[in-house]
């Protein structure tokens, strides 16, 4: 399942980039709890998105795959019970009037029930779970 | 007595459409499933279960889950691996080294939906709860969903161990099909067809209540156990615990249709947890569970098919090679390698017939016996092949059948692997099904709507329902498994107030055992039908069962009631011991009747069953004592299917005892638009010899008809890519209702079986007849533009279809 979207940010490229372990601005986040850095240097977290029906915290790990000036490559797997949600996400940033518009490509891979049982909502419900956290991300960078 | 006296005029209710003692409770919803009973200190259990296909499991951390309220503790795959010995496999070398236990064994996930770790709570939400809280981390490895990618050699493995993916290949070959494939005047080829995954999915999912007294060391059962001893030797061998340690009980359940054959395995975890835990253990599928692992049907491939076709219309054999898709382990399988044998000939007289069969392991759902096991897959390539060659050759399809059909005075029928089919009259059958239909009407409909955007089609489903196994057929697959005939058994017993109580080996989940036993058992013992007090469900620790005591291959009609003919018979005899020595005259001489046992000579000399049961029970000193030693109005009794052994280097013998037949025939209505199949006329005749209650074969043969059809038009369990399942719940997988289905026609040829007691045969398995005839349908009403060569045909399959699909797989090679 291949997702995308843009949207604008006021904080600059390089406070995104440095989000990454930046354990203490990522606890800001309002859906994620438990935030920290696992001993391979990556952030592991529990994310709870809004946009489900239910509260459904997912324990997720994320990993840099590549980082640089223009964006960033993540490798996010995220677990609840039976399901599983690996994504690959491709972020893009440039510069925009207010500050960076961030692009986003994701390759999201949904294993479990939330495949089989939630074939017909999963769709819309990972976009809006994405957005939602990466505009949460970029607001406390 | 013997079959005649059941014949007589005294015979009130065998035979006779009789209402069904279990619907009073069931109607009431006073039925006690296995959600439903009760127990003191319950605990609920809830599995992880892996969402991939094929993985290793890096780790398992549970600590989130021990937060939870009500959480009482949890089972890991480590210690079912120190705990318990891997089930018992029925296949030789080399894939005898599978390992199946009830948690993913040696680290490695092999299907989406495998249980990791079985969590137990107080309460079924809490168990949810902490389920839901156990992470466990995987490392993907990679997968195959498909059975002919599966036997590529660079295929990922399902059990490396193994070395390969194939858990079973033999090569069947009876009369010389290479000789009638060069010498006959035609000859069709078809590169490859597919039947699909799908399951009949019980009303009730699985649920198993397990009890555990510390005190005695015992294990009690309580669930949808389809086969309780065996279940009992499975859990035994698995738990390492003694058998006689093992109880194994059910009490109403809501259908099984062969799926319910593994519930020991679920069963097995909560076991241990009931153990651990020192409390008693629930486990209740969901229905999406259900969907995951309660066990699909046997999917296969079809490839190479060659079928040898005189020019007069005479089917000479065919050939095949088949893969079967067994998903990830094979559990009862590959005895579907040899069950599909029991039907080799279908419905027609084949002379020559050569299989290879593979069964194949895929990282998807294990399969289950499921209705028509195994051999409706054969038996729909078979009438497939018939009605391709007959559209292809410009025979007419009724016609082409009938010629080819085994005929009435050709009974008993011996099969080219050495079956023997009983009894039946296929052309009669026929005959009656297209009455039904008003075939010359659907021919007319079906000209008159040429060209205006519907299209009409009618279709044929010849089929057989091969009743009571000889389960020597297992040695064909393993020559060194310890099974050989069948055997069921029955009790009954007078009790003190001259009550008639039955139990039978059988478990009954839905068929009307309860029915057709007290039908049987009041006739012989000349008492009301309502006098007669059928045990609901089972018990293992009852001596009515033998080892092969249960329900399965459509056989309760011939085992169970034979069974329960053969006790009834002993207590007759106690019965007339007691009657004749206190009215004077000789045990032959008595008759029951009218609930009491008379002398036949002079009936005014009686002595009711009650005065029977209350000399015994509480005046022993009124008999004699070589009488009062010897009756203790408790009679048990087996009965014996009369088999041998198979010849195992030829693969020839006889495997089943009885084979009721099925003829389906149904018109379709196409819309080219859409794809979509609209059913405009549904008839199915039934055979199943001497019925022992009319009504409740019909109710069985509306059901099997409806799990076909709902199968050919609307139930896949598709895989994706992922291998992910994508029919989790009944959104997704549609079972047919009646909004979906015209009123049926029915009727039904009665040909008694000379090889049983009362003439009955099994029934109700249906052996896939919809799917016959829906295939045949939709290839009438595409004509030879495109190839049915699918057993599944939603809408968008058929606009492909009308769009020329598979055309170009069928070859008239001459």
């Amino acid at each position: 399942m291949n997702l995308s979207g843009r949207f604008e940010t006021s904080a600059a490229a390089t406070a995104l980039l440095a989000l990454h372990g930046g354990v203490d601005a990522l606890a800001a986040v309002p859906t994620l709890r438990d935030v920290r850095l696992d001993g391979s240097g990556n952030v592991r977290a529990v994310f709870t998105p809004r946009s489900t029906f239910v509260p459904m915290p997912f324990s997720i790990t994320v990993a840099v795959q590549q980082a640089g000036a223009e964006g960033v490559v993540l490798s996010v797997h995220g677990t609840r019970g039976p399901t599983a949600v690996d994504v690959m996400l491709v972020l893009g940033f440039t510069p925009g009037p207010q500050g960076t518009y961030v692009s986003w490509a994701a390759d999201v891979a949904i294993r479990g029930p939330a495949a089989t049982v939630g074939q017909r909502v999963v769709r819309d419900l990972v976009s809006s779970a994405l957005e939602e956290i990466l505009h949460d991300t970029a607001a406390v960078a | 007595m013997t079959s005649d006296q059941l014949t007589r005029p005294a015979v009130r209710f065998t035979g006779k459409p009789m209402p069904r003692k279990e619907d009073d409770r069931l109607l009431k919803a006073q039925g006690e499933f296995g959600d439903d009973t009760p127990v003191a200190h319950l605990a609920y259990v809830v599995f992880v279960r892996s969402p991939y296909a094929h993985a290793r499991i890096t780790s398992i951390d549970v600590s989130a889950a021990e937060r939870v309220d009500g959480y009482l503790g949890c089972l890991l795959p480590d210690e079912v691996e120190q705990l318990t010995e891997p089930y018992v496999e029925l296949q030789g070398p080399p894939a005898d080294v599978e390992v199946d236990r009830c948690l993913a064994s040696g680290g490695v996930v092999r299907f989406s939906g495998e249980p990791v770790v079985a969590v137990a709570a107080s309460s079924r939400e809490a168990a949810r709860d902490a389920a839901a809280a156990v992470v466990v981390d995987y490392t993907p490895l990679p997968h195959v969903v498909d059975a002919r990618s599966a036997v590529l050699p660079d295929a990922p493995q399902v059990h490396e161990q193994i070395g390969s993916n194939v858990a079973f290949d033999a090569l069947y070959d009876w009369g010389d099909i290479d000789f009638a494939l060069e010498n006959a005047d035609h000859v069709i080829e078809v590169d490859e067809l597919h039947f699909h995954r799908f399951s009949s999915t019980p009303l009730e999912c699985g649920v198993v209540t397990v009890e555990y007294d510390a005190g005695v060391d015992t294990f009690t059962f309580t669930g949808g156990f389809a086969t309780p001893q065996l279940a009992t030797f499975n859990l035994a061998v698995a738990l390492r615990h003694p058998a006689n340690r093992l109880r194994v009980l059910s009490k109403d359940f809501g259908g099984s249709f062969g799926v319910k054959l593994n519930t020991h395995i679920p069963a097995t975890a909560a076991a241990l947890l009931a153990r651990k835990l020192g409390r008693p253990m629930r486990w209740t599928e969901t229905r999406s569970e259900h969907h995951l692992m309660g066990g699909h049907g046997n999917e296969r491939w079809f490839r190479d098919v060659k079928m040898a076709v005189q020019s007069d219309g005479t089917v000479l054999g065919l050939s095949y090679d088949a893969l079967d898709d067994v998903g990830a382990y094979t559990r009862y399988e590959p005895l579907g390698g040899v069950i599909w044998t029991q039907v080799a000939n279908a419905c027609y007289q084949l002379k020559h017939l050569k299989v290879r069969y593979r069964s194949i392991y895929t990282n998807k759902g294990p399969v289950h016996p499921n209705r028509g096991y195994s051999r409706m897959q054969h038996m729909w390539l078979v009438e497939r092949m018939m009605d391709i060659a007959a559209h292809k050759l410009g025979f007419d399809p009724v016609e082409f059948r009938l010629r080819n059909y085994v005929q009435p005075d050709q009974y008993p029928y011996t099969t080219v692997n050495g079956c023997v089919y009983d009894s039946g009259d296929l052309p009669l059958s026929l005959r009656k099904a297209l009455d039904l239909i008003d075939y010359p009407g659907a021919r007319r409909l079906q000209r008159e709507l040429a060209g205006t955007g519907k299209r009409i089609g009618i279709g044929i489903g010849s089929t057989l329902d091969s009743g009571t196994n000889n389960f020597a057929q297992a040695r064909l697959l393993n020559a060194h498994l310890p099974f050989g005939g069948n055997t069921e058994g029955a009790l009954v017993r007078l009790g003190a107030d001259g009550s008639v109580y039955a139990t039978t080996g059988g478990v009954a989940f839905g068929q009307g055992h309860e029915t057709t036993v007290a039908q049987v058992v009041a006739d012989m013992l000349g008492v009301a039908y309502d006098h007669v007090h059928v045990q609901r469900g089972s018990d293992s620790s009852l001596s009515a069962q033998t080892g092969f005591s249960g329900s399965y291959a459509s056989q309760f009609a011939v085992t169970g009631i034979a069974a329960m003919i053969n006790a009834t018979k002993r207590l007759i005899r106690e019965i007339s011991l007691v009657a004749s020595s206190v009215l004077k005259c000789e045990p032959e001489e008595i008759e029951l009747a009218d609930g009491a046992a008379r002398v036949r000579t002079d009936p005014e000399r009686a002595l009711p069953l009650a005065a029977v049961a209350g000399i015994v029970h509480f005046s022993p000193v009124d008999l004699p004592p070589e009488v009062a030693e010897e009756v203790g109005l408790v009679a048990r009794s087996v009965y014996r299917a009369p088999f041998e052994l198979p010849d195992l280097d030829r693969k020839y013998g006889n495997l089943t005892l009885t084979y009721a037949t099925q003829i389906h025939a149904c018109v379709v209505e196409i819309d080219e638009e859409t794809g979509h199949t609209k059913l405009l006329r549904y008839a199915m005749v039934d055979d199943c010899g001497t019925p022992i209650n009319p009504m409740v074969i019909e109710g069985q043969v509306h059901g099997a008809t409806v799990h076909g059809i709902s199968a050919a038009l609307f139930e896949h369990f598709a895989y994706d890519e992922h291998g992910q399942l994508a029919a989790g719940n009944f959104y997704d997988y549609h079972a047919a209702t009646a909004l979906d289905l015209p009123s049926f026609g029915y009727d039904s040829v009665v040909s008694p079986s000379p090889f049983t007691p009362i003439g009955a045969k099994g029934m109700g398995e249906g052996g896939g007849a919809p799917l016959h005839a829906l295939s045949a349908a939709i290839q009438d009403a595409i004509g030879t533009q495109g190839m049915v060569l699918a057993s599944f045909n939603p809408p968008e399959r058929v606009l492909q279809l009308l769009r020329g699909l598979d055309a170009e797989k069928v070859q008239v090679l001459r």
